[in-house]
């Protein structure tokens, strides 16, 4: 539409100018009513060192096609947006505008496309009031005939600092993208992906955003105080992006955007039960966190068919990285609440290089299907239980080499999703059952147990099951803790929070929740001092469940 | 209505979202009007829903990308002025077991120069939960806010690392608070751009 309305006017122009010229008699000449202006739109992409722990080598830059970024030739007169169209997969355009017109052509750190399959997502400053990011040429006339303009984003990388513009940095960040979602749609061609917003800016520091509340943390955000990169939920949903050039940035750290782009698909399409919080993989952590990491590691590796992340940084102005191979088998504390485990087991089922206990080679669609089927309505939570046992059904005639993946991480096989035959108790037999089924008017001792750790560590909270017959309600009492503890209850259905009681009063707590339809929910419990900075240790309750 | 008392889960989660550096702010005090006995239907959790939604930024699902187990506290003692060594306490925390070697640099930057203390170095292997305490000082160049880089790297059965900032006011802390950007120009489409300069090659007319 406007490319036709302002087409319209060219001929317009153009059809008065040839009434002007003709007056010579001299042979007439068809009057030009349009150019086409194409190019090649490129950014720097800086790769790893071939040494681990060598870092991002400058040196051996390569330029990179900026692919399905949406571009536009604008009118420097006030004309606005003569045209507009997206780069192909080789960073290649063209757009048909009218001739003799002082323009730029933009292109916009945002890919975008409506329809089926459809996706908006878009590179923006956190810091500059989420301003879009776009690469804009010098300003140049049309002219009358066919104009080439090739616009390339560069590092700004000046031998051993950033010393110029920092141009290639939305691009890559948009490339990680690029490339997550065209492994989605291998699997799913008509997916619709809701809009997400990576938020990246040299500002981007690892300070922590520090807040009550989400406005006083949002405040941070904007002033580049984000910590660390990392997903957040909401709609729209958005990646914040170190870009802190002292110590820290994550524009060309390939994997860690596409993890983060994970954790995306996950809570997007899926679903994350996971409660985040500060990770590793050496230690053992509450189950669905554990999912969430080990997913998030696992699905780079599949975007970039690589199985290496690797996350640089400089220490002292030397560039340095550090680096997981999800492909390793080696955990140090193996099991389901291990992070290296979980991303072990999803990469062995996905990879075509068998090795260890890994004799599958599922790619990825048999794991999407888990993914947004299964566990997105388990009612139990999203953790390595729940995805095994999806594939594990799904997979006709690979139910041992899925086995032997679980059993090669102290992962018992064949769990189902609340993990029922599960005998690795982390070190502490009162963290079996993994998820305790209880009766109505059962009363049942759990204990909060922070030997590994609070707030998001093994053992901290403790997961009922409750099976509800018939509509109605449940009650939920804890009692009996010692003087001063303070339990604190959840209930969840599907991974959602039906209700909630976190009462400061001692040693005892109720939870009642109406209103509830037949089926099976989960009842968390933990001690509340647990998930903090000074934790009461083990500490257990009676617990009751009633059902009304 | 305790529907309305961020749940110590939902605010730990969101505190925790970027790897504080400091501890999360005790959110217990806030929700002690929680009583016990607290019910809630599924139609008030779907309005709580619909609430934190609407708070767009920050919200339930908060991961951020995996990093050594090394938490760090600081304390800074006094208001720190221009060419005046100050001291910085720190803490350095490992959150896991099996770190076999840590090592922890404070990097001068812009506007502070590292004196001393700039090192932090571990061979040996450290307990979980057991901070370790630094001093380092620094001395502040000119006025300024300034951020102090650090870079832990932990040595276990492999090699991790995070990074963290300290930031300095120096000076007047309101004189010094960073100016609010112009906003950007909106395009046609309303669109605000952050523009940057390209690289060009081609043919001209």
């Amino acid at each position: 539409m406007l490319r036709t309305l302002t087409v319209g006017i060219a001929l317009l122009l153009a059809g008065g100018c040839g009434g002007g010229g003709g007056s010579s008699g001299g042979p007439l000449t068809t009057p030009v009513t349009s150019v086409t202006v194409s190019g090649r739109v490129s950014f720097e992409q800086v790769p790893f060192s071939a040494t681990l722990d060598a870092g991002l080598d400058f040196a051996r830059s390569v330029t990179a096609p900026v692919r399905a970024a949406t571009v536009e030739v604008i009118a420097t007169n006030g004309g606005g947006i003569l045209a507009s169209g997206t780069t192909d997969s080789t960073g290649n355009y063209g757009l048909t505008v009218q001739p003799n017109i002082d323009v730029i052509v933009r292109v916009k750190a945002q890919m975008q496309r409506t329809g089926t399959p459809a996706w908006n997502f878009s590179v923006r400053d956190n810091t500059n009031f989420e301003s879009l990011y776009a690469l804009d040429s010098s300003v140049f006339n049309t002219g009358t005939a066919a104009v080439t303009r090739n616009l390339h984003a560069a590092s700004g990388w000046g031998g051993g600092s950033f010393t110029g513009p920092r141009a290639a940095a939305p691009f890559s960040v948009l490339d990680a993208v690029y490339q997550a979602y065209q492994l989605v749609l291998t699997a799913s061609p008509s997916q619709v992906f809701p809009e997400l917003r990576m938020m990246w800016s040299g500002n981007n520091r690892p300070v922590a955003p520090t807040g009550n509340d989400a406005a006083a943390i949002a405040m941070q955000l904007a002033a580049g105080n984000i910590g660390t990169t990392f997903y957040s939920s909401g709609t729209p949903a958005r990646i914040f992006v170190l870009g802190d050039a002292s110590v820290d940035t994550d524009e060309f750290d390939q994997h860690v955007l596409a993890h983060e782009w994970g954790h995306y698909y996950q809570d997007q399409f899926s679903r994350d039960d996971s409660l985040g919080g500060s990770h590793d993989t050496n230690q053992r952590l509450d189950i669905r966190l554990a999912f969430s990491e080990g997913w998030g590691n696992a699905f780079s590796g599949m975007v970039k068919r690589d199985s290496r992340y690797r996350d640089s940084f400089f220490q002292a102005n030397v560039l340095r990285d550090f680096s997981i191979d999800v492909e390793s088998n080696t955990a140090v504390l193996p099991g389901a609440y291990s992070e290296a485990s979980t991303q072990s087991i999803i990469y062995d089922l996905y990879d075509s290089v068998n090795e260890g206990a890994d004799t599958i080679s599922l790619g990825f669609q048999p794991i999407h299907t888990a993914m947004v089927s299964s566990l997105r309505t388990t009612r139990a939570f999203t953790t390595i239980y729940t995805l095994l046992s999806a594939i594990r059904a799904a997979s006709a005639g690979q139910a041992a080499a899925i086995d032997n993946l679980s059993s090669s991480q102290a992962i018992a096989a064949n769990a189902g999703d609340f993990a029922t035959n599960e005998t690795n108790n982390g070190g502490d037999a009162r963290n079996l059952p993994v998820f305790r089924s209880v009766a109505s008017g059962q009363t049942q001792q759990v204990c909060s147990i922070a030997a590994n750790g609070t707030y998001n560590r093994f053992g901290n909270r403790k997961f009922l099951r409750f099976d509800l017959a018939v509509a109605g309600s449940i009650t939920v009492r804890a009692s009996n803790g010692p003087v001063g503890s303070d339990p604190d209850l959840v209930l969840f259905a599907a991974g959602a929070v039906r209700g909630l009681a976190d009462s400061s009063a001692s040693g005892a707590e109720t939870l009642t929740v109406t209103n509830l339809t037949a089926g099976s929910y989960v009842i968390e419990v933990y001690e509340y001092s647990n998930q903090g900075n000074a934790p009461r240790g083990d500490t257990c309750f009676d617990l009751q469940v009633t059902a009304g | 209505m305790d529907v309305e008392s961020k749940s110590a889960r939902a605010l730990a989660s969101g505190c925790l979202a970027a790897m504080l550096l400091a501890a999360c702010t005790d959110s217990k005090d806030s929700s002690d009007a929680t009583a016990a006995g607290s019910a809630m239907t599924d139609s008030a959790v779907a309005d709580r829903e619909k609430a934190d939604a609407q708070t767009n930024l920050v919200a339930a699902v908060t991961t951020g990308k995996p990093g050594a187990p090394i938490s760090l506290k600081f304390e800074i003692p006094k208001r720190p002025a221009v060419g005046e060594p100050l001291s910085i306490d720190v803490l350095v925390t490992p959150e896991a077991a099996g770190i076999t070697g840590l090592q922890v640099i404070f990097q001068s930057n812009d506007g502070l120069q590292v004196r001393s203390g700039g090192e932090l170095t571990s061979s040996t292997l450290l307990e979980a939960g057991q901070p370790i305490m630094h001093t380092v000082v620094v001395t502040p160049l000119r006025e300024g806010i300034f951020y102090l880089s650090v870079v832990a790297v932990a040595e276990g059965s492999e090699s991790q690392a995070r990074t963290f900032a300290i930031p300095l006011v120096v000076g007047d802390a309101a004189a010094l608070q960073p100016r609010k950007p112009a906003l950007p120009p909106a395009d046609a489409t309303g669109e605000r751009v952050s523009s940057m300069p390209a690289r060009e090659s081609g043919s001209k007319p």
